[in-house]
């Protein structure tokens, strides 16, 4: 079990005290940092006018908000004319509950499941695994935190906070018994194990559930992007098909969901096209020889139905490609179980605060040094650092912020009111700094900011304010 | 008592556009469905150039590609295959109309065919796409009872055959191909686009090939295919 899971959940500063010294955690990480990066800038330089795709891309998502009861409902309509059902959920305990009714209908005991992170925001493994079913995660990755026992520090890369070694004991322990007898010589061996057990699983299962990428309300199909395949033998061997997915993953027609399948890939791990894009469609067609029988589908709104009509709601533009943790300096250093949400980096500090209460969450929007990648980036443009920014002016305006964090906050929201207190204030500011930093260059103390220090100095000005020295310009001319 | 449906449903005519021009809009997109929003570059190029573009992709994703005139050519090229990785001489093939030539072949010597979906102890499957887009490089197969979809990702190793004329320029237009010629407008239970053999990173992100889906895939791009029927 990773150390920073023994720190209270809503101790945001503590985890990321702990995952800054988690050694194995800062090795993984290392890995992670240019790999996205490159990959996604070699990907788009092949991809002409990958700019106009972006920006179609928000027109399709922004004209799908705005008419989005009208295709959830024609939606709807087409799935039920392919034989499949549509539940809708107010919020995780209702989904929870539909999917365990569901499986109780069938008599299922075995349940195979695709990486989907609306299933992490409902907590659905942990509300299955009570009552009492045999659920396996079939992504290797999600497979191996499943064994670890712990939840995804990614959105598409659910393991990267994980070193090989560390996925070596885990193989051992659960699959032979903690013998150290195995010998996994490459990362190879340990694949080809995963796919020995998880084959068996696929083949015994009753259920299977997947998440979606995008619903196409225009036939009614859900659509899943994979590269090993695990998704589609969870949808295409049980009997029983059931789709998890947010409501604001709809897109109207074929053409909008192309367009999109166009920027996600290149965004998410840098390919040109995933491995297997698959359009899944009702139940089984009476002469198809396999298949599910029983198509399902658990349209969760949890929350996101109220952001239609709020300021931050371009938020809900997103498709999951993980693009802005990649580029996320933070993230960089702190993975993500420090986030504790199902959501981390600069998406999950700007959308975990509407879905899990800003109460729990309000320290994610201060995880970012605004730095502007994440919105460079980000396939749909989300405004990322504006919505932080509401989020910790919302933080602050409902008190939620430590003592020293709001007296400081309320004292430099004074001083900049008044430009003459301004001029004072930084100009004292310099002399000082100058004068601690001793000809040295930089400070390495200051009162009430030893968190800062611990981790890097402040390089002292050189020069003096703009105005000083606008002042003394003037004065010479 | 409101079921959730209606309470979500509700929230959602409150904040979202239902009015006649929303209605009008909505009709719009959809009679457009398959329209690029933008110009694909592969729909000014000329069918051999897509062709090129399409093996060239498809190389890039790791799949390996081969290109025969007739439908002859075929059974030698999959012998060849099997032989290459040493592969059990078994064939898990989809009871396609078109395919069915390699049923009563006589050039499969010691090659036990059979049709029908996959199992577990199947090594090798073949199916046939439906198309394929020079766009991106994958090939797209649709369900059906002639196409069992468990043959594109239950065995290790995975012959599509591809037949040429069937190489679109890109996604919308391979969609709108199938929606128009089969079914009455119903997709089938799968449309599965594949781009090269499964793959993995999620070890330290190292690329892995077999992951859950086959560790080979084989392209056999065929000028003309003639069924029976």
């Amino acid at each position: 079990m990773l150390l920073i899971n023994k720190i209270p959940k809503h101790n945001f500063h503590s985890r990321a005290y702990t995952a800054l010294k988690d050694t194995h955690l800062q090795q993984a990480l290392n890995k992670t940092k240019h790999n996205f990066i490159n990959k996604r800038k070699k990907a788009i330089s092949h991809i002409p006018a990958f700019d106009s795709l972006r920006d179609e891309a928000v027109n399709i998502k922004n004209h799908t908000l705005d008419h989005l009861g009208l295709y959830l409902e024609l939606y709807e309509e087409n799935v039920i004319k392919s034989g499949g059902h549509v539940h809708w959920a107010q919020d995780s305990q209702e989904a929870c509950n539909i999917i365990h009714n569901i499986c109780r209908q069938y008599n299922a005991k075995n349940i195979t499941k695709g990486k989907s992170i609306v299933s992490e925001e409902i907590e659905l493994n942990n509300f299955l695994d009570d009552k009492g079913y045999n659920v396996t995660e079939t992504d290797l990755g999600e497979y191996i935190i499943q064994l670890r026992k712990e939840k995804p520090s990614h959105i598409i890369a659910p393991a990267v906070h994980l070193t090989q070694e560390q996925i070596k004991q885990a193989f051992r322990f659960h699959h032979h018994n903690n013998s150290e007898a195995p010998v996994y010589n490459t990362a190879s061996d340990l694949l080809s194990e995963a796919r020995k057990v998880l084959r068996q699983k696929f083949l015994h299962a009753d259920v299977g559930i997947t998440g979606a990428n995008f619903l196409i309300a225009q036939t009614g199909s859900s659509v899943i992007v994979t590269n090993e395949g695990n998704g589609d033998l969870t949808q295409i061997l049980p009997k029983t098909h059931i789709v998890i997915a947010s409501i604001e993953k709809i897109v109207p027609t074929i053409a909008d969901v192309s367009l999109l399948l166009r920027i996600l890939a290149p965004s998410a791990t840098g390919q040109e096209t995933s491995v297997y894009t698959t359009f899944s469609t009702g139940v089984k067609k009476p002469t198809d020889l396999e298949g599910p029988s029983n198509y399902h589908v658990v349209l969760l709104d949890n929350g996101r139905s109220h952001l239609l009509d709020h300021p931050d709601k371009e938020v809900l533009r997103c498709i999951r490609c993980g693009a802005c943790m990649n580029h996320c300096p933070v993230y960089h250093a702190i993975g993500g179980h420090a986030y504790n949400s199902t959501y981390p980096g600069p998406i999950g500090a700007a959308l975990s605060p509407h879905l899990f209460g800003l109460k729990n969450m309000y320290q994610l929007p201060f995880a970012s040094s605004f730095c502007g990648r994440c919105e460079e980036v980000c396939p749909v443009r989300i405004p990322l650092p504006k919505i932080m920014r509401h989020a910790r002016q919302k933080a602050y305006a409902s008190n939620l912020l430590s003592f020293k964090e709001n007296f400081l906050l309320s004292l430099w929201g004074y001083i900049v009111k008044y430009h003459f207190l301004y001029r004072i204030t930084s100009y004292v500011s310099i002399k000082c700094l100058r004068l601690i930093s001793r000809q040295k260059g930089y400070v390495q103390w200051l009162p009430f900011f030893g968190t800062y220090f611990s981790h890097k100095y402040l390089v002292a000005p050189t020069q003096d304010s703009f105005i000083t020295q606008y002042k003394r310009q003037q004065k010479n001319i | 008592m409101k079921t959730s449906r209606e309470r979500i449903l509700k929230r959602l005519r409150k904040k979202t556009d239902y009015s006649q021009e929303a209605l009008k809009n909505v009709q719009n997109r959809l009679d457009n469905a398959f329209l690029p929003y933008i110009k694909i570059p592969t729909m000014d190029q000329t069918d051999e150039h897509n062709y090129t573009q399409f093996v060239n992709k498809t190389l890039l994703h790791k799949a390996e590609y081969d290109f025969c005139e007739t439908q002859d050519d075929i059974p030698p090229l999959i012998l060849q295959f099997l032989k290459r990785y040493n592969l059990p001489h078994s064939l898990k093939i989809a009871p396609h109309v078109k395919l069915e030539f390699l049923l009563t072949c006589q050039d499969f010597p010691n090659v036990k065919i059979k049709s029908g979906f996959a199992i577990d102890t199947d090594s090798t499957s073949l199916s046939l796409a439906y198309g394929a887009i020079a766009e991106n490089g994958s090939v797209m197969i649709a369900s059906s009872n002639e196409n069992p979809a468990s043959l594109n990702f239950l065995p290790e190793n995975h012959i599509i055959i591809l037949e040429k004329e069937r190489i679109f320029t890109h996604y919308e237009a391979i969609i709108e191909h199938y929606y128009k010629n089969n079914n009455k407008n119903i997709l089938p239970r799968f449309i599965n686009f594949i781009a090269g053999p499964s793959r993995s990173a999620d070890i330290e992100q190292t690329l892995l090939l077999g992951a859950h889906g086959p560790q080979r895939v084989y392209i056999i791009c065929c000028n003309k295919i003639l069924s029976r029927n």
